[in-house]
């Protein structure tokens, strides 16, 4: 190959492994053969393996959502070794070139390595805002009688992103009901794969709240389910994207009550509960020391929220806190000390939904799959929303939206039904 | 105990034999008990070796003052384009992990913010796509191309 004579093949690789991604996008332009090397798989894997190991940075990924024009933005933001947070210039409200059909916004399934996964119905797409890619997934062949869950996650072991889909074919509260059907979406493989995961499915456990963003760390998600056999206790369900396999996790006994919700997330490369004490105004962390060994759940910290409505959503690696606080006009982004107990407005990613955050890290993910065009139809879309925000349960929010035309109505309905549960509604 | 190594234009260099098996090819050779005579280098020139046993000279003196080598390596990897196409490739034929890896980043560096045409001169590649493929490429990522 003339264009390598220069420079040896393996130093090269060198030099382009530690290239950022526009960079290494633009020189898919040099020649067939960098562009080639730049697109196959085991130059995006061991570039991704490369940039981990690498990653000290403190970068987060924040998805926040204008409801009222129907976008979702992703934006960069980073906190450097004095506490400032500054939001980086390579992604600068990046706007999700879809737009979901029915409702404003697709659903946030969750996220890996800065790879989101969003569905809508039986839609489910997989998204890389770091070189603007999507793709939509094929068609599950499984179908659930009852309701789906879904997550997502990245398996370290074979460099690989999955999409699990739990599907319930009966009410597993009760002894001897069939367990759920398990199918597994690989992004090395390109499709979906029946599991035998319902095998391992421990009886007498339900999901704890619908929809639910499982936490995915360590090769495996992890959701909050209750156990009928115990009281219908909390308990965290989890399950391992290399064996396939469902497992339990115990909560410390007693700490919780039936009135609290709970998130599972991750603090540090731990599995981690966020806690909210809905009639003590209380956030309370609790960081799984030892994985596995129950008497190893500590109660990091708490946050006091003084009668105001707070969203936990990432943990910076500093002991940091990145939250979503409701203010006049939107729900604002910031960055909170547990140790001093301060609050710190960063100023951007103004949302009028709920907004979400991830660990980031650069990454070519996707970039091997042929690309989809945005249906224009869907992109050319201007309709008039309103929307609703809920500050007591703020995860809903995403639900809560209606269109003023008259052949929403029916959606109104639908929707008031669902937030009848909910004390505190604000209409905006 | 010292060692002889030979550039490619004939030029002879004394070096001790701790500095110079921070080159892990030559630290084989050493191994292999193949250093008893001269060890010719036909893939560096004088100019290029004289920097490298430079570098791995001072690697062995400062090892243990990692904010002394740290300044060092700075000034040292300042050099033009020329210079550093040779290290590099000195680097990765004398295999010095150390210097393989600044040299490579430096070069990374380099090229980061360049366009593919800049980088075509660079590196002497020839451009085989069609405009119409290439044009292809460009529109699929705009935002790339944009600064």
């Amino acid at each position: 190959m003339m264009d390598l004579e220069y420079l040896p093949y393996d130093v090269l690789l060198e030099i382009l492994h530690r290239l950022p991604v526009k960079s290494l996008i633009r020189f898919r332009c040099v020649s067939k053969s960098w562009n080639s090397l730049i697109t196959s798989p085991a130059f995006i894997n061991s570039n991704l393996t490369r940039t981990r190991s690498h990653s000290d940075s403190n970068k987060l990924i924040v998805r926040y959502l204008d409801v009222a024009l129907r976008v979702e933005r992703y934006k960069l933001i980073h906190e450097d070794n004095d506490n400032n947070v500054s939001s980086s210039e390579e992604i600068q409200d990046l706007k999700l070139p879809l737009r979901s059909s029915r409702l404003s916004y697709f659903q946030l399934v969750g996220s890996a390595n800065g790879l989101f996964c969003l569905y809508e119905g039986n839609r489910c797409i997989l998204w890389n805002p770091c070189i603007r890619k999507f793709i939509t997934l094929p068609n599950p062949s499984v179908t659930a009688e009852f309701f789906c869950y879904l997550a997502f996650g990245f398996d370290s072991r074979t460099n690989d992103y999955k999409v699990v889909r739990i599907a319930y074919k009966s009410d597993t509260r009760y002894e001897g009901a069939k367990p759920p059907l398990v199918e597994v979406y690989s992004v090395n493989e390109g499709s979906w794969r029946v599991t035998s995961g319902g095998d391992s499915y421990p009886p007498k456990i339900t999901m704890s709240i619908r929809p639910q963003q499982a936490a995915s760390l360590n090769g495996a998600v992890y959701f909050v389910a209750n156990d009928w056999g115990n009281a219908q206790s909390f308990i965290v369900l989890s399950f391992d994207l290399g064996d396939e396999v469902f497992r339990l996790i115990c909560l410390p006994y007693g700490k919780f009550g039936s009135d609290d919700r709970i998130f599972t997330s991750e603090f540090k490369g731990l599995l981690s509960l966020i806690c909210y004490e809905s009639w003590h105004y209380i956030y309370s962390i609790w960081v799984m020391k030892e994985y596995g060994i129950v008497d190893s759940w500590t109660k990091q910290f708490t946050i006091d929220l003084n009668m105001q409505y707070w969203k936990v959503l990432r943990f910076w690696k500093n002991d940091h806190v990145l939250v979503q606080k409701m203010q006049s006009g939107g729900l604002m982004l910031f960055s909170y000390d547990p140790e001093s107990q301060q609050v710190k407005n960063l100023g951007f990613c103004k949302s009028t939904g709920c907004s979400y955050a991830d660990n980031y890290v650069e990454n070519l993910v996707l970039l091997d799959k042929p690309n989809e065009v945005v249906p224009k139809e869907e992109s050319e879309q201007e309709e008039e929303v309103q929307s609703v925000g809920c500050h007591i349960c703020l995860r809903w929010c995403s639900e809560i939206v209606f269109s003023a035309k008259s052949a929403f109505r029916q959606k109104i309905t639908t929707i008031r039904r669902r937030t009848e549960g909910c004390s505190r509604v604000m209409w905006q | 105990m010292a060692l002889e190594l030979k550039s490619s234009d004939n030029k002879i260099f004394e070096v001790e034999e701790l500095v110079a098996v921070q080159s892990e090819t030559i630290k084989s050779l050493v191994e292999d008990g193949c250093a008893d005579n001269v060890i010719p280098l036909p893939n560096v020139d004088s100019k290029t070796l004289e920097l490298v046993l430079d570098w791995c000279k001072n690697h062995v003196d400062m090892k243990l003052d990692e904010e002394k080598l740290k300044e060092y390596e700075d000034k040292f990897i300042e050099v033009d384009q020329a210079v550093l196409y040779d290290l590099l490739l000195a680097a990765n034929y004398l295999n010095i992990k150390d210097l393989l890896n600044r040299a490579c980043q430096k070069v990374a560096d380099m090229l980061k913010g360049k366009t593919p045409e800049q980088i075509r001169e660079t590196l002497n590649i020839v451009n085989d796509f069609s405009p119409e493929e290439e044009e292809e490429i460009r529109k699929e990522n705009l935002w790339a191309f944009e600064e």
